[in-house]
Protein backbone atom coordinates (compact mmCIF):
# COMPACT_ATOMS: atom_id res chain seq x y z
CA UNK A 1 0.00 0.00 0.00
CA UNK A 2 1.38 3.39 -0.98
CA UNK A 3 1.74 6.19 1.53
CA UNK A 4 -0.91 8.91 1.18
CA UNK A 5 1.68 11.67 0.88
CA UNK A 6 3.43 9.79 -1.94
CA UNK A 7 0.12 9.39 -3.75
CA UNK A 8 -0.64 13.10 -3.34
CA UNK A 9 2.81 14.08 -4.62
CA UNK A 10 2.45 11.74 -7.61
CA UNK A 11 -1.01 13.15 -8.40
CA UNK A 12 0.33 16.69 -8.30
CA UNK A 13 2.96 15.63 -10.84
CA UNK A 14 0.15 14.58 -13.18
CA UNK A 15 -0.10 10.88 -12.33
CA UNK A 16 -3.83 10.17 -12.51
CA UNK A 17 -3.37 6.54 -11.46
CA UNK A 18 -2.12 7.79 -8.09
CA UNK A 19 -5.34 9.74 -7.55
CA UNK A 20 -7.38 6.70 -8.56
CA UNK A 21 -5.56 4.80 -5.80
CA UNK A 22 -6.59 7.50 -3.33
CA UNK A 23 -10.19 7.11 -4.47
CA UNK A 24 -10.07 3.33 -4.06
CA UNK A 25 -8.64 3.69 -0.57
CA UNK A 26 -11.17 6.20 0.75
CA UNK A 27 -14.32 5.64 -1.32
CA UNK A 28 -15.86 3.13 1.10
CA UNK A 29 -15.27 5.04 4.38
CA UNK A 30 -16.53 8.26 2.81
CA UNK A 31 -19.57 6.57 1.30
CA UNK A 32 -20.37 4.91 4.65
CA UNK A 33 -20.24 8.33 6.30
CA UNK A 34 -22.10 10.32 3.64
CA UNK A 35 -24.70 7.59 3.11
CA UNK A 36 -25.60 7.63 6.79
CA UNK A 37 -25.70 11.41 6.83
CA UNK A 38 -27.94 12.08 3.80
CA UNK A 39 -29.97 8.87 3.86
CA UNK A 40 -30.46 8.65 0.07
CA UNK A 41 -28.23 6.29 -1.89
CA UNK A 42 -28.08 8.23 -5.19
CA UNK A 43 -27.47 11.50 -3.41
CA UNK A 44 -24.76 9.88 -1.29
CA UNK A 45 -23.06 8.57 -4.45
CA UNK A 46 -23.16 12.06 -6.01
CA UNK A 47 -21.74 13.63 -2.86
CA UNK A 48 -18.99 11.02 -2.59
CA UNK A 49 -18.04 11.73 -6.20
CA UNK A 50 -18.08 15.46 -5.44
CA UNK A 51 -15.73 14.98 -2.49
CA UNK A 52 -13.12 13.42 -4.79
CA UNK A 53 -13.67 16.01 -7.55
CA UNK A 54 -13.20 18.84 -5.05
CA UNK A 55 -10.21 17.11 -3.53
CA UNK A 56 -8.62 16.73 -6.97
CA UNK A 57 -9.24 20.39 -7.79
CA UNK A 58 -7.96 21.60 -4.41
CA UNK A 59 -5.06 19.17 -4.07
CA UNK A 60 -2.44 21.90 -4.71
CA UNK A 61 -3.69 23.64 -1.55
CA UNK A 62 -3.54 20.46 0.57
CA UNK A 63 -1.02 20.79 3.41
CA UNK A 64 0.91 17.55 4.01
CA UNK A 65 1.11 18.09 7.78
CA UNK A 66 -2.56 17.04 7.95
CA UNK A 67 -3.70 13.49 7.37
CA UNK A 68 -5.27 13.03 3.95
CA UNK A 69 -8.20 11.11 5.50
CA UNK A 70 -8.93 14.03 7.85
CA UNK A 71 -8.83 16.47 4.92
CA UNK A 72 -11.19 14.31 2.84
CA UNK A 73 -13.66 13.94 5.73
CA UNK A 74 -13.56 17.72 6.21
CA UNK A 75 -14.50 18.25 2.55
CA UNK A 76 -17.28 15.67 2.94
CA UNK A 77 -18.53 17.28 6.14
CA UNK A 78 -18.72 20.70 4.45
CA UNK A 79 -20.73 19.18 1.60
CA UNK A 80 -23.11 17.51 4.03
CA UNK A 81 -23.57 20.72 6.05
CA UNK A 82 -24.34 22.64 2.82
CA UNK A 83 -26.91 19.97 2.01
CA UNK A 84 -28.54 20.27 5.45
CA UNK A 85 -28.69 24.05 5.08
CA UNK A 86 -30.32 23.84 1.66
CA UNK A 87 -32.79 21.27 2.94
CA UNK A 88 -33.33 23.48 6.03
CA UNK A 89 -32.37 20.62 8.32
CA UNK A 90 -31.41 22.14 11.70
CA UNK A 91 -27.63 22.20 12.05
CA UNK A 92 -27.03 22.87 15.71
CA UNK A 93 -23.68 24.16 16.76
CA UNK A 94 -21.64 21.58 18.60
CA UNK A 95 -20.50 24.38 20.90
CA UNK A 96 -24.05 24.76 22.22
CA UNK A 97 -25.70 22.37 24.68
CA UNK A 98 -27.81 19.84 22.85
CA UNK A 99 -31.54 20.05 23.45
CA UNK A 100 -34.16 17.47 22.71
CA UNK A 101 -37.88 18.16 23.01
CA UNK A 102 -37.11 21.59 24.36
CA UNK A 103 -35.31 20.37 27.47
CA UNK A 104 -31.62 20.58 27.88
CA UNK A 105 -30.23 17.10 27.46
CA UNK A 106 -27.51 16.00 29.83
CA UNK A 107 -25.99 12.68 30.67
CA UNK A 108 -28.20 11.02 33.25
CA UNK A 109 -27.29 8.50 35.89
CA UNK A 110 -28.23 5.06 34.49
CA UNK A 111 -31.72 3.91 35.39
CA UNK A 112 -33.13 0.45 36.03
CA UNK A 113 -34.33 -0.19 32.48
CA UNK A 114 -33.76 -3.68 31.08
CA UNK A 115 -30.36 -4.21 29.50
CA UNK A 116 -30.31 -3.55 25.77
CA UNK A 117 -27.28 -5.77 25.35
CA UNK A 118 -29.04 -8.76 26.91
CA UNK A 119 -32.31 -8.22 25.05
CA UNK A 120 -31.03 -8.48 21.49
CA UNK A 121 -28.74 -10.71 19.51
CA UNK A 122 -25.90 -8.92 17.70
CA UNK A 123 -27.57 -9.00 14.26
CA UNK A 124 -30.79 -7.62 15.68
CA UNK A 125 -28.85 -5.09 17.72
CA UNK A 126 -27.04 -3.88 14.57
CA UNK A 127 -30.35 -3.36 12.80
CA UNK A 128 -31.77 -1.43 15.73
CA UNK A 129 -28.62 0.66 16.17
CA UNK A 130 -28.72 1.52 12.46
CA UNK A 131 -32.35 2.60 12.78
CA UNK A 132 -31.75 4.60 15.97
CA UNK A 133 -28.74 6.21 14.31
CA UNK A 134 -30.87 7.48 11.44
CA UNK A 135 -33.08 9.28 13.96
CA UNK A 136 -30.24 10.96 15.84
CA UNK A 137 -29.83 14.73 15.45
CA UNK A 138 -27.59 15.23 12.42
CA UNK A 139 -24.66 16.84 14.25
CA UNK A 140 -24.50 14.06 16.87
CA UNK A 141 -24.98 11.40 14.19
CA UNK A 142 -21.99 12.75 12.29
CA UNK A 143 -19.69 12.37 15.30
CA UNK A 144 -21.06 8.94 16.21
CA UNK A 145 -20.54 7.67 12.63
CA UNK A 146 -17.00 9.03 12.52
CA UNK A 147 -16.15 7.45 15.86
CA UNK A 148 -17.82 4.04 15.62
CA UNK A 149 -18.21 3.37 11.91
CA UNK A 150 -15.23 5.19 10.41
CA UNK A 151 -13.04 4.60 13.46
CA UNK A 152 -11.68 8.16 13.64
CA UNK A 153 -9.91 9.24 16.80
CA UNK A 154 -11.33 12.03 18.97
CA UNK A 155 -8.32 14.15 17.96
CA UNK A 156 -9.05 13.69 14.25
CA UNK A 157 -12.72 14.55 14.78
CA UNK A 158 -11.77 17.64 16.78
CA UNK A 159 -9.46 18.73 13.98
CA UNK A 160 -12.15 18.30 11.33
CA UNK A 161 -14.76 20.21 13.33
CA UNK A 162 -12.35 22.77 14.79
CA UNK A 163 -13.51 21.98 18.33
CA UNK A 164 -11.78 21.02 21.57
CA UNK A 165 -11.30 17.26 22.02
CA UNK A 166 -13.30 17.35 25.26
CA UNK A 167 -16.32 18.85 23.50
CA UNK A 168 -16.20 16.19 20.81
CA UNK A 169 -15.97 13.40 23.40
CA UNK A 170 -18.93 14.80 25.30
CA UNK A 171 -21.05 14.93 22.13
CA UNK A 172 -20.14 11.36 21.22
CA UNK A 173 -21.19 10.26 24.74
CA UNK A 174 -24.48 12.12 24.27
CA UNK A 175 -25.05 10.35 20.96
CA UNK A 176 -24.42 6.97 22.60
CA UNK A 177 -26.79 7.75 25.44
CA UNK A 178 -29.49 8.83 23.01
CA UNK A 179 -29.14 5.63 21.02
CA UNK A 180 -29.21 3.57 24.21
CA UNK A 181 -32.29 5.33 25.53
CA UNK A 182 -34.09 4.89 22.22
CA UNK A 183 -33.30 1.20 22.15
CA UNK A 184 -34.55 0.87 25.71
CA UNK A 185 -37.79 2.54 24.65
CA UNK A 186 -38.23 -0.22 22.07
CA UNK A 187 -37.89 -3.04 24.59
CA UNK B 1 -18.22 4.33 45.21
CA UNK B 2 -21.53 5.49 43.68
CA UNK B 3 -22.86 4.03 40.42
CA UNK B 4 -21.12 5.07 37.19
CA UNK B 5 -22.25 8.20 35.41
CA UNK B 6 -22.41 7.84 31.60
CA UNK B 7 -19.42 10.19 31.28
CA UNK B 8 -17.33 8.05 33.62
CA UNK B 9 -18.59 4.86 32.01
CA UNK B 10 -17.67 5.92 28.45
CA UNK B 11 -14.33 7.32 29.54
CA UNK B 12 -13.64 3.97 31.23
CA UNK B 13 -14.54 2.11 28.03
CA UNK B 14 -12.33 4.48 26.01
CA UNK B 15 -9.43 3.79 28.39
CA UNK B 16 -9.45 7.47 29.22
CA UNK B 17 -9.39 7.21 33.05
CA UNK B 18 -6.31 7.49 35.22
CA UNK B 19 -5.11 4.07 36.51
CA UNK B 20 -6.48 4.67 40.03
CA UNK B 21 -9.87 5.80 38.62
CA UNK B 22 -10.00 2.74 36.37
CA UNK B 23 -9.20 0.51 39.36
CA UNK B 24 -12.11 2.10 41.30
CA UNK B 25 -14.44 1.37 38.38
CA UNK B 26 -13.20 -2.24 38.20
CA UNK B 27 -13.87 -2.68 41.91
CA UNK B 28 -17.33 -1.17 41.63
CA UNK B 29 -18.10 -3.24 38.55
CA UNK B 30 -17.42 -6.43 40.49
CA UNK B 31 -19.75 -5.37 43.27
CA UNK B 32 -22.58 -3.71 41.29
CA UNK B 33 -24.65 -5.86 38.94
CA UNK B 34 -26.40 -2.85 37.46
CA UNK B 35 -23.19 -1.07 36.45
CA UNK B 36 -21.68 -4.33 35.20
CA UNK B 37 -24.68 -4.74 32.91
CA UNK B 38 -24.39 -1.14 31.72
CA UNK B 39 -20.74 -1.64 30.84
CA UNK B 40 -21.53 -4.79 28.89
CA UNK B 41 -24.48 -3.11 27.22
CA UNK B 42 -22.37 -0.13 26.13
CA UNK B 43 -19.72 -2.48 24.80
CA UNK B 44 -22.38 -4.40 22.86
CA UNK B 45 -23.78 -1.20 21.36
CA UNK B 46 -20.32 -0.01 20.32
CA UNK B 47 -19.58 -3.44 18.85
CA UNK B 48 -22.88 -3.45 16.95
CA UNK B 49 -22.19 0.03 15.55
CA UNK B 50 -18.63 -0.71 14.53
CA UNK B 51 -19.65 -3.96 12.84
CA UNK B 52 -22.45 -2.42 10.77
CA UNK B 53 -22.04 -3.63 7.17
CA UNK B 54 -20.55 -1.27 4.58
CA UNK B 55 -23.02 0.57 2.38
CA UNK B 56 -22.77 -1.00 -1.05
CA UNK B 57 -20.80 1.01 -3.59
CA UNK B 58 -21.51 0.32 -7.27
CA UNK B 59 -18.78 -1.49 -9.17
CA UNK B 60 -16.59 0.89 -11.14
CA UNK B 61 -17.19 3.85 -8.82
CA UNK B 62 -13.53 4.93 -8.89
CA UNK B 63 -13.46 4.71 -12.71
CA UNK B 64 -16.57 6.87 -12.97
CA UNK B 65 -14.95 9.54 -10.77
CA UNK B 66 -11.79 9.42 -12.89
CA UNK B 67 -13.90 9.74 -16.07
CA UNK B 68 -15.50 12.88 -14.65
CA UNK B 69 -12.07 14.29 -13.86
CA UNK B 70 -10.86 13.55 -17.41
CA UNK B 71 -14.02 15.12 -18.91
CA UNK B 72 -13.63 18.22 -16.73
CA UNK B 73 -10.04 18.66 -17.93
CA UNK B 74 -10.78 17.88 -21.61
CA UNK B 75 -12.21 21.29 -22.69
CA UNK B 76 -9.17 23.07 -21.25
CA UNK B 77 -6.77 20.80 -23.08
CA UNK B 78 -8.72 20.89 -26.35
CA UNK B 79 -8.58 24.69 -26.29
CA UNK B 80 -4.85 24.59 -25.84
CA UNK B 81 -4.59 22.26 -28.85
CA UNK B 82 -6.86 24.51 -30.92
CA UNK B 83 -4.89 27.59 -29.93
CA UNK B 84 -1.70 25.88 -31.06
CA UNK B 85 -3.24 24.79 -34.38
CA UNK B 86 -4.68 28.27 -34.92
CA UNK B 87 -1.37 30.03 -34.31
CA UNK B 88 0.40 27.57 -36.56
CA UNK B 89 -2.15 28.06 -39.33
CA UNK B 90 -1.89 31.84 -38.98
CA UNK B 91 1.88 31.64 -39.35
CA UNK B 92 1.57 29.46 -42.46
CA UNK B 93 -1.05 31.84 -43.93
CA UNK B 94 1.13 34.89 -43.35
CA UNK B 95 4.13 33.10 -44.85
CA UNK B 96 2.09 32.14 -47.92
CA UNK B 97 0.80 35.71 -48.18
CA UNK B 98 4.32 37.13 -48.16
CA UNK B 99 5.52 34.64 -50.74
CA UNK B 100 2.46 35.16 -52.99
CA UNK B 101 2.77 38.96 -52.88
CA UNK B 102 6.32 38.85 -54.19
CA UNK B 103 7.21 41.63 -51.76
CA UNK B 104 9.34 41.71 -48.66
CA UNK B 105 7.60 41.24 -45.33
CA UNK B 106 8.56 44.81 -44.36
CA UNK B 107 7.03 46.23 -47.55
CA UNK B 108 3.87 44.25 -47.03
CA UNK B 109 3.50 45.44 -43.44
CA UNK B 110 4.15 49.04 -44.54
CA UNK B 111 1.40 48.82 -47.16
CA UNK B 112 -0.96 47.25 -44.67
CA UNK B 113 -0.12 49.94 -42.11
CA UNK B 114 -0.80 52.79 -44.55
CA UNK B 115 -4.21 51.43 -45.48
CA UNK B 116 -5.08 50.79 -41.87
CA UNK B 117 -4.18 54.29 -40.62
CA UNK B 118 -7.56 55.87 -41.41
CA UNK B 119 -9.43 52.90 -40.00
CA UNK B 120 -7.29 53.06 -36.85
CA UNK B 121 -8.03 56.75 -36.35
CA UNK B 122 -11.73 56.05 -36.62
CA UNK B 123 -11.44 53.22 -34.13
CA UNK B 124 -9.61 55.42 -31.61
CA UNK B 125 -12.37 58.02 -31.76
CA UNK B 126 -14.97 55.31 -31.40
CA UNK B 127 -13.10 53.84 -28.44
CA UNK B 128 -12.93 57.22 -26.68
CA UNK B 129 -16.65 57.74 -27.17
CA UNK B 130 -17.44 54.39 -25.63
CA UNK B 131 -14.81 54.67 -22.88
CA UNK B 132 -17.37 55.34 -20.18
CA UNK B 133 -19.42 52.41 -21.32
CA UNK B 134 -16.30 50.25 -21.17
CA UNK B 135 -15.57 51.40 -17.63
CA UNK B 136 -19.01 50.22 -16.62
CA UNK B 137 -18.51 47.01 -18.52
CA UNK B 138 -15.31 46.32 -16.57
CA UNK B 139 -17.41 45.89 -13.47
CA UNK B 140 -19.37 43.06 -14.99
CA UNK B 141 -16.60 41.84 -17.29
CA UNK B 142 -15.32 39.03 -15.02
CA UNK B 143 -18.78 37.55 -14.83
CA UNK B 144 -19.31 37.94 -18.57
CA UNK B 145 -15.90 36.48 -19.29
CA UNK B 146 -16.63 33.59 -16.96
CA UNK B 147 -19.93 32.92 -18.68
CA UNK B 148 -18.26 33.20 -22.08
CA UNK B 149 -15.47 30.82 -21.15
CA UNK B 150 -17.91 28.37 -19.64
CA UNK B 151 -19.89 28.55 -22.88
CA UNK B 152 -16.75 27.98 -24.94
CA UNK B 153 -15.78 25.11 -22.67
CA UNK B 154 -19.18 23.51 -23.15
CA UNK B 155 -18.95 23.94 -26.91
CA UNK B 156 -15.44 22.53 -27.00
CA UNK B 157 -16.50 19.72 -24.69
CA UNK B 158 -19.44 18.83 -26.91
CA UNK B 159 -17.47 18.45 -30.15
CA UNK B 160 -14.38 16.41 -30.94
CA UNK B 161 -11.11 18.33 -31.09
CA UNK B 162 -10.77 17.47 -34.81
CA UNK B 163 -14.02 19.27 -35.71
CA UNK B 164 -13.09 22.32 -33.66
CA UNK B 165 -9.60 22.42 -35.16
CA UNK B 166 -11.12 22.12 -38.65
CA UNK B 167 -13.45 25.03 -37.91
CA UNK B 168 -10.52 27.15 -36.76
CA UNK B 169 -8.53 26.25 -39.88
CA UNK B 170 -11.43 27.19 -42.20
CA UNK B 171 -11.92 30.47 -40.33
CA UNK B 172 -8.25 31.32 -40.62
CA UNK B 173 -8.24 30.39 -44.32
CA UNK B 174 -11.19 32.75 -44.89
CA UNK B 175 -9.51 35.50 -42.87
CA UNK B 176 -6.31 35.01 -44.86
CA UNK B 177 -8.28 35.25 -48.11
CA UNK B 178 -9.83 38.53 -46.98
CA UNK B 179 -6.42 39.81 -45.95
CA UNK B 180 -5.04 38.84 -49.35
CA UNK B 181 -7.87 40.72 -51.09
CA UNK B 182 -7.25 43.73 -48.84
CA UNK B 183 -3.55 43.59 -49.73
CA UNK B 184 -4.39 43.62 -53.45
CA UNK B 185 -6.53 46.73 -53.08
CA UNK B 186 -3.69 48.36 -51.15
CA UNK B 187 -1.23 47.56 -53.94
CA UNK B 188 -3.64 48.96 -56.55
CA UNK B 189 -3.72 52.22 -54.57
CA UNK B 190 0.06 52.14 -54.34
CA UNK B 191 0.30 51.57 -58.10
CA UNK B 192 -2.04 54.54 -58.74
CA UNK B 193 0.08 56.70 -56.44
CA UNK B 194 3.31 55.72 -58.19
CA UNK B 195 2.02 56.26 -61.76
CA UNK B 196 2.97 59.57 -63.36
Amino acid sequence: MHDDQELVAATLKGNRTAFEMIIRKYQQPLFNYIGRMVGERELALDFTQDVFLRAYACLPSYRPQFKLSTWLFKIASNLVIDFWRKKKIPTMSLDQPFEEDGDSYCLQVPDHAPSVGRSYELTELRRKVDRALARLPAALRELFVWRHINGLSYEEMAEIKGLPVGTVKNKVFQAKELIRSRLEDEI
Amino acid sequence: MTCLTPDRLYRYLDGDLRPEEAADVEAHRTACVRCRERIEESRALAQAASSLPDLELPAGFAESVMNRIVRAEAPHRSWLAILGIGLGALGVSLGTLILASGQSAAGLLLGFGRGSLHTLQGLVVLFLKFFKVLLLAVKILPELAGTGLRGLSRVSGSFPVEILAGTVLVTIALASGLLFAFRRSLFVQDDIGEDP
